[in-house]
């Protein structure tokens, strides 16, 4: 049977682990986990479920609001630059 | 009945959702809308996202009683005492779904179906400020082999500066987490759900997964981050919940939409492959007991059973890749294709959905159909409850062997069972002790079914049905049997 196109185009898309490495927030976000990961701590009897989804949402939701402003920014500075008629 | 039992309620609802009941009526399906849903509803059935999304089928179609309707409805006393009892002010009718499944019967492909579909409603109801209030395949039954969103009630407006997806953690645990336990460790979503309602923790994910997994994704968005933040973050520390607000409406919805892209582009490594091989996967091909034209004679029998009596609805017990589910449904019936190995299963569903067959598989093995599920057995109703009496002809062939050997099931109530879930055929295979497959699965016991001959299977038979012919199929080992069920 064929591969799944959709599938393969995903994947090629993907960018290569060295260039997402070279993202900034990325960089940030992997730093973050090594720091969790040496320090984990055992979650005990009336976790709270769902926290760590809702917490880990609002990380990411930080930092596509500062992509958000970043996108704003270069929009406005290519305005400006943008040919006159 | 003791003096001190409670009187049971008259007519059975769903209680969950605070905004309205779902109740079924007379063969209709109804739902009671009170004051705190009735504004969401009418904003969603109102907006052009929502009429688009009724007429495409993806979410089911739903019209409210007019007010003479309801006066008509609500003379029954029962209907009454219900409506009353749930502050009622609409009651709406939703289109009957053939046959509900439940999420625990699905294939995983049809599980990433319904989660596809899922985040593109959340995205098509962004367009009018509406959203969804929660995340669960519970929210989604099949028509066929497409998915169709049935929770009316899930609709609300959102407000223009909330930027958190609120059934995200709840999506995540009934969608994706399944999804992923199944594709990296194999788990059965009937093993996962049935009896988890709510799906997989993400702590209980970490646990089974290698320390190699928990840096790579999905694992360490869906699994890894959620465990380390939930186990330091305070439990009493209740002021994530609280709604945040941003003061510009487009970042919001810019955040919005890229959690949802987000979802997507997990959902996507989700995907269950295709082509996968399990025992069962490759006996249509290989490993079946019939040369090519004892097949066409097989095809030619169900073929002519089914044209000479027309059936609407057909359920094809142990129906591997779906061979004579296709013929069924090709001869207009709506058809339930049964079988036990999701993954022959899985080949069953992308056929029906690529061809556009009406045929709905289900991972239900039927000598261990699912229970009823949820609150008091009966949020969810057993597969038999759900399957008696509903289909015009039932299809056993290739399938008795297995019920009598491996699972040990007496072939008299086989017959039994059969005769409960048709309402008039039963084509149905029989396999003597001798046959080569009947002897695999018997493993040297050969002397438990020493008693099984066509004799005894005819009479066991014409306790509930009249034969109406009988074929050689291959030898004299199996036979092809078109039953009628007597009046």
């Amino acid at each position: 049977m064929n591969a799944e196109p959709v599938l393969t185009g995903v994947v090629s898309m993907r960018k290569s682990p060295v260039r997402q490495f070279l993202n900034p927030p990325l960089r940030a976000m992997f730093l973050l986990a090594l720091a969790m990961f040496a320090t984990e701590h055992e979650a005990r009897a009336y976790t709270d479920p769902g926290s760590g989804a809702l917490i880990w949402q609002m990380l990411v939701a930080g930092l596509v609001g500062v992509s958000f402003y970043f996108r704003r920014l270069t929009a406005w500075f290519k305005n400006r630059k943008g040919p006159k008629v | 009945m003791s003096p001190s039992a409670p009187p049971t309620p008259p007519i059975t609802a769903s209680f969950r959702d605070p905004a309205g009941s779902l109740f079924h009526y007379q063969g209709r399906i109804l739902r009671i809308v009170n004051a705190l849903g009735a504004a969401d509803l009418e904003a969603f059935l109102a907006s052009p996202s929502g009429r688009q999304l009724m007429a495409s089928g993806a979410v089911v179609p739903t019209r409210a009683l007019s007010p003479a309707e309801c006066r008509e409805l609500l003379a029954d006393p029962d209907v009454r005492q219900l409506y009353e009892a749930r502050d009622g002010q609409i009651v709406l009718e939703h289109e009957r779904v053939d046959f509900p499944s439940f999420p625990y019967e699905w294939t995983p492909g049809m599980l990433h179906a319904a989660a596809t579909l899922t985040l593109d409603l959340a995205q098509a109801l962004l367009a009018d400020g509406l959203g969804l209030k929660d995340g669960t395949p519970y929210n989604i039954l099949f028509r066929g082999p497409e998915p169709v969103f049935i929770d009316v009630l899930s609709f609300e407006r959102r407000e223009e500066g909330d930027a958190t997806w609120l059934p995200y953690a709840q999506f995540v645990r009934t969608f994706l987490l399944p999804l992923l336990a199944n594709q990296a460790y194999g788990l059965g979503l009937d093993q996962i759900l049935t009896t988890r309602r709510d799906g997989l923790e993400p702590e209980e994910v970490y646990r089974w997964s290698k320390l190699s997994q928990r840096l790579r994704p999905p694992f360490f968005s869906l699994v890894s981050m959620p465990t380390w933040l939930g186990a330091r973050h305070q439990q009493d520390d209740t002021s994530i919940y609280r709604k945040k607000l941003l003061s510009d409406p487009e970042k919001a919805r810019f955040i919005l939409e890229h959690v949802l892209t987000g979802l997507k582009r997990t959902l996507g490594r989700l995907q269950p492959v295709e082509g996968e091989r399990s025992v069962w996967s490759d006996y249509m091909a290989t490993n079946n007991n019939y040369t090519a034209d004892h097949f066409q004679a097989k095809q030619r029998f169900v073929g002519g059973a089914l044209a000479e009596f027309p059936s609407r609805s057909v359920l094809d017990v142990g129906s591997n890749t779906g061979h004579f589910s296709a013929i069924a449904a090709r001869h207009g019936a709506k058809v339930v294709a049964l079988d036990y190995d999701p993954v022959v299963l899985g080949t069953v569903w992308r056929q029906a959905r690529a061809e556009k067959l009406d045929i709905l598989p289900l991972a239900v093995n039927l000598t261990r159909p699912s229970p009823g599920t949820g609150w008091r057995n009966r949020e969810c109703s057993s597969f038999l409850d759900r399957a008696r009496g509903k289909f015009d002809a039932v299809l056993m062939l290739a399938v008795i062997h297995h019920m009598l050997v491996t699972e040990r099931v007496p072939l008299a109530d086989i017959l039994d069972l059969a005769a409960e879930l048709t309402t008039n055929l039963l084509v149905i295979e029989f396999i003597a002790p001798d046959d080569s497959m009947f002897q695999r699965l018997t493993r040297g016991r050969e002397e438990l079914h020493r008693d099984l001959t066509p004799e005894l299977f005819e009479s066991l038979c014409a306790r509930h049905f009249e034969t109406v012919r009988m074929q050689y199929v291959e030898g004299t080992t199996r036979r092809l049997y078109l039953l009628r069920k007597r009046a």
